[in-house]
């Protein structure tokens, strides 16, 4: 999913094909913002309230473009979830993005251990959201693994 | 002859664990003084005055030199001192007596034996007391001898000569057995007395102590040490280390037979102690902080103090600052995330339709007046651990507060509260501030853990108590969370999956509150029953004087509560507030 490349803080709407996402956070108010920032960014914006929730979509419905995935979360937390998506083959590319409060670095290097594709620490500046987004949308499967590793390596570092 | 000054060492005997050496050097010195005083009198009398005059001034000065060395002797330890002061008080006149009768049947130079002979004795006994001065009182001797030399009459001077000779050979041995008794008597004094120390301190320090040889057998152990290994009865002295304690260090179980490993690894060292843990029969570990030192044994060998202290609470606590940590991190973040995300939106798009503004705005609010909660739950946690919560107790109308706080929650929060409260007028003891902080958060408490159901508020009398009770339909906890649930920054959910939010203070607070009121909180919980809290509070009957149901916050309280109030400030319940 190529988009434009342009400056990501002006999300003219409509330059592009719009992109799905789906957000997943069990805060109503946080998939609200989710939404507004989205939609204003020219997403098509799908949410779901909890990690079982956002299964039963991905199995049932059109796969998103990408899916913003909140970790702390009642039953089905968000690790669970990452895991579960990379383990089926219907989701195993599938673009996700954790966002949450935990900004620690063992708890980064478990993220892209499992398996996302972008990490993204709340409080979230609403740029920095949409531009992490599209950043992760404009890089092929290639790309996303490669960056993976990256990410994996160099937190081992820090995390050791 | 005066027995005061004697008695005094020995009566203080049985108190003091050391003799009391400078006491008795006086005694001691005083008596000998005055007994070769009184000799030399007596001596001279013989001489120049009337022969019998002078020999019972001699006898004198004899029974005293004796009877002080007896003194010194039958002293020279606590139990003695104790045992024999009777004997030295009132032996000692007695064989004064038998002695002056003696001195007058002998021939006329018996005084000069008698007089050898005491000094002899007098040299013993100071020798036994104080082995220093052995040689100045054996000079003392010669000299007396050189003395009844000169006086006594040539017939005699042959036994003198012999008894110089005796008497010589005598103090030179008293010098010797003296000092030998007395260095052992101090040596097993003091080591007496250190290991009484070191036994007493051993017993009664918390941590415990097990000391081994070099090959990790277990020589011996302090009764923590013991109870460490299994209770007071459990023989671990002569099993190895590692079986009698089975301590293990992250997954690795801790062999002391080459030597033990946490020496090896310097868990001696200033402030360097190693967390180590063990297995407790009930399946948990338990924490323990170890720290380890070799000293040298009588043979040359080397024995291991291993010294271990249970860290179980302050790991607890530990843990539960950290997951406090964590938890109050999510609390704080997730509203500033909402706040600072809708206002930052707000900015950007002006024209935003009106309907989704309003709903960031409102958004903003809520979280941020849930944030201002968070703080000021944080702040009373914090005061309350500081003991800087100050509460009124006096007559409050719970019966009022009860529907006031019932219907305001609903209000607020659009859940039912069902509101059970007894017709008859229940006034408390309490401060009607802090228990309208109880029963908000246990409302709170309740609507959080139910889903949507009911929450019940009720009120009634139960004998000299008022009790409120709040009661959900909600999950419910089982009997260890039920334990817990007053601690600190305790969740019953403490994951990534945890259901509500929440920084675990709400009960600490609830609980914290009701204690410094003088009142008690138990909760009746099940899993998935759901949970009922109940606060009970001593009752004000309306027969009290200082009873009125109208009476609330900002009201000074009646003279009769003065009292009770007086009391828990005492007993440090409540901290002084303003009078």
């Amino acid at each position: 999913m190529s988009g434009p490349g342009g400056r990501s803080n002006d999300f003219p709407a409509g330059e592009r094909p719009p992109s799905t996402a789906l957000v997943v956070d069990d805060a109503p108010d946080i998939r609200l913002l989710a939404d507004l920032v989205l939609t204003m960014a020219g997403f098509t914006v799908r949410a779901a309230s909890s990690g079982s929730e956002a299964l039963r979509m991905l199995a049932r419905d059109d796969l998103p473009d990408i899916v913003l995935l909140d970790v702390q979360m009642p039953e089905v937390d968000g690790w669970e979830t990452l895991t579960r998506l990379r383990q089926h083959p219907r989701t195993a590319d599938l673009p996700v993005v954790l966002c949450t409060v935990k900004g620690l670095p063992e708890d980064t290097l478990k993220g892209w251990s499992l398996g996302c594709d972008g990490y993204l620490g709340k409080p979230f500046d609403i740029g920095a959201l949409v531009e992490e987004l599209e950043g992760v949308l404009r890089r092929d499967y290639v790309e996303r693994q490669a960056l993976r590793r990256a990410k994996v390596a160099e937190l081992a570092r820090t995390v050791r | 002859m005066s027995e005061s000054g004697a008695s005094a060492p020995v009566a203080g005997g049985p108190r003091a664990v050391e003799p009391d050496l400078t006491a008795m050097r006086a005694a001691g010195v005083g008596r000998v003084a005055v007994g070769s005083a009184i000799a030399i009198v007596g001596l001279a009398g013989a001489r120049w005055w009337d022969g019998s005059l002078g020999l019972l001034f001699l006898a004198v000065g004899l029974l005293w030199l004796p009877w002080s060395a007896f003194l010194l002797a039958a002293s020279s330890t606590p139990a003695r001192r104790a045992r024999h002061w009777r004997v030295v008080a009132y032996g000692g006149p007695l064989g004064d007596v038998l002695i002056v009768f003696a001195a007058q049947c002998l021939v006329p130079w018996a005084w000069g034996i008698l007089m050898l002979a005491d000094a002899l004795a007098v040299s013993l006994a100071a020798s036994l007391w104080r082995p220093r001065h052995a040689w100045g009182l054996l000079g003392l001797t010669v000299g007396l001898t050189v003395v009844a030399q000169a006086v006594v009459p040539a017939d005699g001077q042959v036994a003198i000569v012999l008894l110089v000779v005796f008497a010589l050979a005598m103090s030179g041995l008293v010098v010797v057995v003296g000092r030998i008794a007395s260095d052992h008597r101090v040596a097993a004094v003091n080591s007496h007395r250190f290991q009484q120390k070191a036994e007493t301190i051993l017993a009664r320090v918390a941590d415990s102590i097990v000391v081994t040889d070099g090959s990790g057998v277990v020589l011996e152990t302090n009764p923590a040490g013991a109870q460490l290994a299994g209770g007071t009865d459990w023989p671990i002295v002569g099993m190895p280390c590692a079986r009698a304690l089975g301590l293990r260090e992250g997954e690795r179980m801790l062999d002391c037979s080459a030597g033990c490993p946490l020496l090896a690894e310097g868990a001696g060292e200033e402030g360097s102690g190693r967390e180590v843990w063990r297995l407790l029969p009930d399946g948990r570990r338990q924490p323990l902080l170890a720290s380890v030192f070799a000293v040298s044994d009588e043979q040359g060998g080397v024995e291991v103090v291993h010294s271990l202290r249970d860290i179980t609470r302050l790991k607890e606590a530990d843990e539960a600052k950290t997951l406090f940590l964590a938890t109050a991190s999510h609390e704080l973040k997730t509203p500033v995330t909402v706040i600072a995300g809708y206002a930052e939106t707000i900015l950007r798009y002006p024209d935003m339709p009106q309907e989704r503004r309003d709903e960031a705005v409102a958004a903003i609010r809520r979280r941020a007046l849930e944030l201002s909660a968070i703080v000021d739950r944080l702040l009373l946690s914090s005061k309350i651990e500081g003991g800087r919560v100050t509460v009124d107790v006096h007559a409050v109308d719970v019966r009022g507060l009860i529907i006031e706080r019932g219907n305001a929650f609903q209000d607020t929060s659009a859940r039912h509260v069902v509101i059970q409260v007894a017709h008859e007028a229940l006034v408390a003891e309490a401060d009607p501030l802090a228990l309208r902080t109880v029963v908000d958060h246990l409302l709170d408490n309740a609507a959080k853990y139910s889903d949507g159901g009911p929450v019940v508020l009720g009120g009634r009398r139960k004998g000299a108590s008022i009790e409120v009770s709040v009661s959900d339909i909600g999950i419910g906890m089982d009997d260890e969370q039920a334990g817990h649930c007053f601690d600190k920054f305790w969740q019953a959910e403490s994951t990534d999956v945890r259901r509500f939010g929440g920084t675990g203070i709400g009960l600490y607070i609830v609980s914290s509150m009701v204690d410094a009121m003088g009142g008690t909180i138990s909760v009746d919980t099940a899993v998935g029953q759901g949970s009922t809290f109940t606060v009970t509070l001593p009752v004000v009957t309306p027969a009290d004087p200082g009873a009125d149901p109208g009476a609330n916050a900002g009201e000074a309280p009646p003279p009769e509560e003065s009292g009770i109030k007086d009391f828990m400030r005492q007993i440090g319940v409540l901290s002084r507030g303003p009078a």
